[in-house]
């Protein structure tokens, strides 16, 4: 326990050092969108990326209460840590389970170091919730494979050093389907940025025109891509990310409410719930790390985490408009409110609708 | 599906087992069995005459019977009454008592010829049915205090919730108390209040795992358009709301029986009192006119979930109460309320 105490007592002073020499200022969904190469150099230098890693790759192979208590505070907090997020996040853990010892030697250190930044190429225009319809596929060929297809929605990939693609290399369905890291920037991979509703560019869709992989670079056996990309999905799916998204927007409006004001009680539910989240959280990812799938449990906390994170939102538009107020919002905290609007109808989409998700729970349930 | 535990051990999965199996007896049966089974006595140490046992073991017995909907007094006599006779310093091995914990109280005490008596009335009582005492908390200047007095001194007005449990009114004029016993200046007349929330949780994190798979069996069962309901995408996403609002009452309560205290119990009842209705709306709605049945062991629970919900606190005041004592803070800092809350009173 004074582990994790002094864990989170290192994060909390490493990010209070960060904000007092203004190196970031926080953000709402900042693991999407805060990509900060510099941040992620200097948390890894500090060690606190991929902690669950081993230590021969610059891990300090702890357990996932410690992964969650620097997540979370992270996430609280509104850091920059988009750079190196899915990486610590799916891909090492994939690549520590699946890839080939050079796969491990060359990528592992790097992410330890926050100087891997990895996109994650799942859906396709015609397959989005209905994963397994994908048809980017691989064909053999000398010394490796050709990829032809397109992945859609790829956060990152415009400055990712790797996309991890899910392609077909025969079967149907979720069959046939093997991973591949195929290295970027590429001249036979083109990138097209895909503008949100924001302004902003975070999602891409991304083109192979029988674009060459070697073999040292297919991510586990030939067929054996589902199965990798879905324990990823519930690394993905299962963390604080999920509930932590718009935390920085609910603290900076803070100041200046009036402690008679009407939203105490929507903020002592947002205590409660959250609390309660975590609970989940710490149960599910210690599941995980027993190497149990929490099938059931990881999308029921995803699913009640997003649909949070979206009510949040509301709720700051009743913080701005309280009347007990004694003075305004921010500028920054108005902001925030923005760039969370934007980015709320995301929430309960990406990594698998909210919807996709509870038909994974009814099915489970009727087991 | 496995369940989401505070600590599921062999022990406790056994005495869980003990309690559904008893479970089947008749009401006045059921609660000898467990006074003869030394389950009523759990939290109470084992010099003392109880049985040993903490929170989380009284829990898991608490659970298991408010899954079936059988009406027996373990969460408000061993779980509430119990504990707040020990932080007194005091422990009843033998007897039942019924806490008077509800906020509609109006009591006073005063002291003469040595004795304490005890005026005013009690509402919403619980468990006075197996109770011969009641315990009822009084302000005595600055400090709260607990008397305790026999049920028979009051004017007993008997009456119930939505599901049949007895929620009596007493009303005392003058009567002795037995014993009055002063609380540790920490704590309150807003700690007892919690500790009844927090069994009312339990209760209807117990219910609502029961409510759950009722439901999912129901709809995997009940054919309509030539197939069982639960494969309309619909109503698959309505198990699935059932489901995640009975997890998320089972983490508040675990993190309140884990990490015990005035805040997460208030978290657990607010938590759980929002997910009662929720589920128990969604549940109805998936049985269409059958939960309507009383012959159906749906509406058993359900009115429960209704009756619990608003017991001990409803959500509303809770929240209420958790904001305002986040917002009275300088400087209140959400993040930090969150993992370090301001309220650290342990209980």
């Amino acid at each position: 326990m004074s582990d994790i105490t002094d864990l989170r007592a290192e994060i909390r002073s490493f990010v209070a050092a960060e904000l007092a020499q203004q190196n970031f200022a926080p953000h709402c969904d900042s693991w999407l969108i805060g990509f900060d190469p510099d941040f992620s150099a200097r948390l890894g230098a500090r060690g606190l990326i991929g902690l669950m890693l081993p230590k021969e790759f610059g891990g300090r192979g702890l357990g996932v209460n410690e992964r969650l208590v620097v997540s979370e505070e992270l996430l609280a907090a509104g850091a920059p840590v988009a750079a190196h997020w899915f990486a610590e996040r799916q891909f090492a853990p994939s690549v520590l389970r699946h890839g080939t010892d050079a796969q491990q030697q060359e990528w592992l250190p790097r992410v330890t170091a926050g100087n891997a930044w990895i996109s994650i190429g799942l859906s396709e225009a015609d397959a989005g919730s209905d994963l397994a319809a994908i048809r980017t596929r691989a064909d053999k060929v000398d010394g490796g494979w050709a990829i032809t297809g397109a992945k859609l929605w790829s956060s990152g990939a415009h400055t990712a050093h790797a996309i991890v693609v899910l392609a077909r290399t025969g079967g149907e369905r979720h069959d046939g389907l093997t991973q591949f890291i195929v290295r970027l920037p590429n001249p036979a991979v083109h990138i097209r940025p895909i503008p949100l509703i924001s302004g902003e560019h975070h999602f891409n869709e991304v083109a192979f025109d029988s674009s060459f992989v070697p073999d040292g670079d297919v991510l586990g056996p030939i067929g054996n891509g589902w199965n990798q990309a879905m324990q990823e999905l519930a690394f993905e799916r299962a963390g604080p990310e999920r509930y932590l998204s718009t935390l920085p927007m609910l603290q900076a409006l803070l100041p200046g409410l009036g402690h008679s004001s009407p939203t105490a009680a929507d903020l002592g539910r947002c205590i409660a719930e959250i609390t309660s989240f975590r609970t989940i959280n710490q149960r599910v990812a210690e599941q995980l790390s027993a190497g149990a799938t929490a099938s059931i449990e990881i999308p029921l906390l995803k699913s009640l985490g997003t649909s949070f994170e979206q009510g949040t939102v509301q709720l700051a538009l009743d913080l701005v408009a309280d009347a007990s107020r004694a003075f305004p919002p921010s500028d920054q905290a108005l902001a925030l409110l923005r760039e969370a609007q934007f980015q709320s109808p995301g929430f309960t989409i990406r990594g698998g609708t909210n919807e996709v998700l509870r038909g994974i729970i009814s099915k489970g349930l009727s087991r | 599906m496995s369940q989401l535990d505070w600590s599921l051990t062999e022990e406790r999965l056994a005495l869980a087992k003990t309690v559904l199996d008893m479970s089947a007896a008749l009401d006045d049966q059921l609660q000898l069995a467990l006074d003869e089974s030394g389950m009523s006595w759990i939290g109470i140490e084992e010099s003392e005459g109880g049985s040993g046992g903490d929170d989380a073991d009284l829990a898991i017995a608490i659970r298991a019977l408010a899954g079936q909907a059988r009406n027996a007094s373990l969460a408000e006599t061993a779980f509430v009454s119990a504990w707040a006779l020990r932080q007194c310093g005091h422990s009843e091995a033998s007897r039942h008592i019924a806490p008077a914990f509800s906020t509609a109280n109006d009591l006073q005490a005063v002291e003469r010829e040595g004795r304490w008596w005890v005026s005013g009335t009690a509402r919403q009582v619980p468990a006075t049915s197996a109770a011969q005492l009641a315990l009822l908390p009084i302000a005595l200047g600055d400090s709260w205090h607990l008397a305790l007095l026999p049920i028979s001194s009051a004017e007993i007005e008997e009456e119930d919730n939505l599901a049949g449990e007895i929620r009596t009114t007493l009303r005392f004029n003058s009567a002795p108390a037995e014993l009055m016993l002063e609380l540790p200046a920490h704590l309150n007349w807003i700690d007892l209040h919690a500790r009844l929330g927090l069994a009312r949780a339990i209760q209807i994190s117990g219910a609502l795992l029961a409510v759950r798979d009722l439901t999912v069996s129901y709809a995997r069962t009940r054919e309509q358009f030539g197939k069982p309901i639960a494969e309309q995408q619909a109503v698959a996403h309505m198990l699935a709301s059932v489901a995640e609002q009975a997890l998320l009452a089972e983490a508040a309560v675990a993190t309140a029986i884990s990490t015990p205290g005035l805040w997460n119990n208030a978290i657990a009842k607010s938590v759980t009192s929002r997910a009662a209705r929720s589920a128990a709306a969604t549940a109805h709605q998936v049985h269409g006119a059958m939960g309507m049945s009383e012959e159906y062991p749906l509406g058993a629970l359900t009115t429960r979930l209704w009756s619990w919900a608003e017991e001990g606190g409803r959500a509303e005041a809770w929240e209420n109460w958790i904001g305002r004592r986040f917002m009275e803070q300088d400087q209140p800092q959400l993040w930090e309320s969150i993992v370090n809350p301001p309220e650290s009173r342990h209980q």
